[in-house]
């Protein structure tokens, strides 16, 4: 078990200074994706969670480990990422509310907003888990080119539902299936800056809206060894949108897991390595994942590394409330190295 | 016509009753859980606790050793931190920290009721024999007052429910609405699921 663990982990390392050597088109947040929606929990652990049993401060990334909940839970969490400075200025661009005071204060020269703000409403118990998302909202902009300037803007609102449910089939074989229906607003451009002047280019700002129903199947099935290995498969983006965009792509995949709870003393330890996409543009390189959870009393400590960065984060639950703060990594073009700078913070409150 | 009806309704009705009584009856599982428990010796009992105890011992030793770390991180990080979501957070873990301290020594050192039980049965002259009977009558109790206890939740949870889609209903704001509505969905689950032990 151990010699085969080294070997993946000796591959996954050598492909992921593989995929660091590649540059971007702009730099990038290393746990903020458009289309994904995920806890403070599951951005430190790189998205890595196919396989994780308990994700503590929202829904399991899997349907199928639904029935393994051990005890009910019903809680509000709010999160943030560092740049909140900025959320109403994207708020007002996907209500299409320019302003040229808007724009000075967005678009000044070679200044970079990165934004995450969610709120979720969870419920959890054996046989049902649901999230209500009120709202969540992503932004993203990047303006280069002194002589004349060149923005590259994302900026993203989603509300919705999510339910899951799952069972046991056979003896450790886990089965589920969660339906997801998204309302989202976006906008997805690079432009001019001078071209805002003009109405065509204000146009080009102009927010994009899209309804969202999917219906992903998952499943894990758990090996009778000491460190309790599973493999999970998880099938995403499985449904129907209203309106197809080039800029919004959201393919269906299938996604793999595998994962392991190493005996330790005290507390519990889970380590999961993922084949998954989180932006649909990586290399099969950048799909891998590696993420680890360690729980231990009232302590979430996790971390996770993949293509896009390195996160580590601790999140404590106590009874009523819970917080938790995660540090990620990001990356800048033609420059290898990474900046610790996206802090994403997250406050939770259960019933 | 009139009668025709009616009996459409009372067949209609006796179903639903049967139906209501056949999910509310003991099942197999709770069956054995009931003999189970009615069945337990003290000698049992005793070696149950002691575990027990000893679980505590480590969980609660858990929660005092990760409530400090909270609360000295967050002391460190509230200090060096210039953010303000960030300092919130902080101060946050620190309370957490307090508590998380405060929730393992209760863990360790008082523990759940059965620990209290069984001390105080510990201590008497009873027979072992005797002290089973007890246990054989606080058991009965035990079961009676946590199905009280799921009575009353599933009756909360159910007025919760009725109010708060109640007032979705009436609420012009699409928004609020929705989320009346899903607190009041999510709240009648919670309703059913302790109505309906599964």
């Amino acid at each position: 078990m151990q010699w085969v663990l080294t070997n993946a982990f000796l591959i996954f390392f050598l492909g992921i200074s593989g995929a660091q050597a590649q540059t971007l088109s702009f730099s990038r947040n290393a746990r903020t994706f458009e289309t994904q929606h995920s806890s403070l929990v599951t951005k430190s652990l790189a998205h890595s969670c196919l396989t994780i049993i308990d994700i503590p401060d929202g829904l399991p990334c899997n349907p199928s480990m639904t029935a393994l909940n051990k005890k009910p839970l019903f809680g509000v969490e709010l999160l943030l990422s560092n740049g909140y400075a900025s959320l109403e200025s994207v708020r007002k661009l996907l209500d299409g509310k320019i302003t040229q005071e808007m724009v000075d204060t967005m678009f000044s020269q070679g200044k970079v907003i990165q934004i995450e703000a969610n709120a979720d409403v969870n419920f959890k118990s054996k046989y049902l888990n649901a999230q209500y998302t009120p709202i969540t909202v992503k932004g993203f902009s990047v303006v280069r080119n002194e002589a004349n300037p060149d923005v590259e803007l994302y900026a993203i609102e989603e509300k919705g539902f999510t339910f899951q449910s799952g069972l046991e089939v056979f003896n450790d074989f886990y089965a589920g299936v969660q339906a997801r229906f998204i309302n989202r607003k976006f906008i997805s451009q690079r432009f001019k800056l001078v071209q805002l002047g003009t109405q065509v280019g204000k146009d080009l700002i102009k927010p994009k809206e899209q309804i969202a129903t999917y219906i992903e199947p998952g499943a894990t099935y758990f090996l009778a060894k000491t460190w309790r290995p599973r493999v999970s498969v998880f099938v995403a983006n499985l449904g129907y949108v209203s309106k197809q965009y080039e800029e919004l792509k959201t393919p269906v995949e299938a996604q793999y897991g595998l994962g392991f709870s190493p005996p330790v003393g005290w507390g519990d330890l889970d380590i999961s390595i993922e084949y998954r996409s989180m932006n649909y543009e990586e290399s099969d390189i950048e799909k891998l994942r590696l993420g680890a959870l360690y729980h231990f009393g009232s302590m979430y400590l996790s971390g996770g590394i993949d293509g896009n960065g390195i996160s580590g984060g601790v999140y404590y639950g106590l009874d009523k409330f819970n917080a938790g703060i995660v540090y990620s990594t990001t990356r800048f073009v033609d420059e290898e190295s990474f900046f610790a700078q996206t802090v994403y913070v997250q406050l939770g409150w259960q019933i | 016509m009139l009668k025709r009806f009616m009996c459409n309704w009372a067949g209609r009705f006796s179903l639903m009753l049967l139906l209501v009584m056949a999910m509310m009856r003991v099942t197999p599982a709770q069956a054995a859980e009931d003999s189970r428990i009615d069945s337990v010796k003290w000698e049992q009992f005793a070696q149950e606790v002691e575990t027990q105890k000893e679980r505590d011992y480590k969980n609660g030793l858990s929660y005092i050793i990760s409530g400090s770390l909270a609360l000295a991180g967050g002391i460190w990080g509230a200090n060096i931190t210039e953010d303000n979501a960030e300092k919130g957070v902080y101060t946050v873990f620190q309370t957490i920290g307090i508590a998380s301290v405060g929730y393992g020594a209760y863990v360790w050192k008082i523990g759940g009721e059965e620990r209290s039980v069984y001390q105080t049965l510990q201590n008497t002259r009873f027979t072992n024999e005797q002290k089973s009977h007890f246990l054989k009558s606080y058991n009965t109790e035990r079961k009676d007052r946590e199905r009280r206890d799921r009575l009353i939740r599933a009756l909360t949870h159910g007025l919760i429910a009725g109010l708060n889609i109640y007032t979705a209903s009436i609420q012009k704001n699409d928004g609020i609405k929705t989320g009346l509505y899903f607190i009041g969905g999510v709240n009648l689950l919670a309703a059913i699921s302790f109505t309906f032990e599964f």
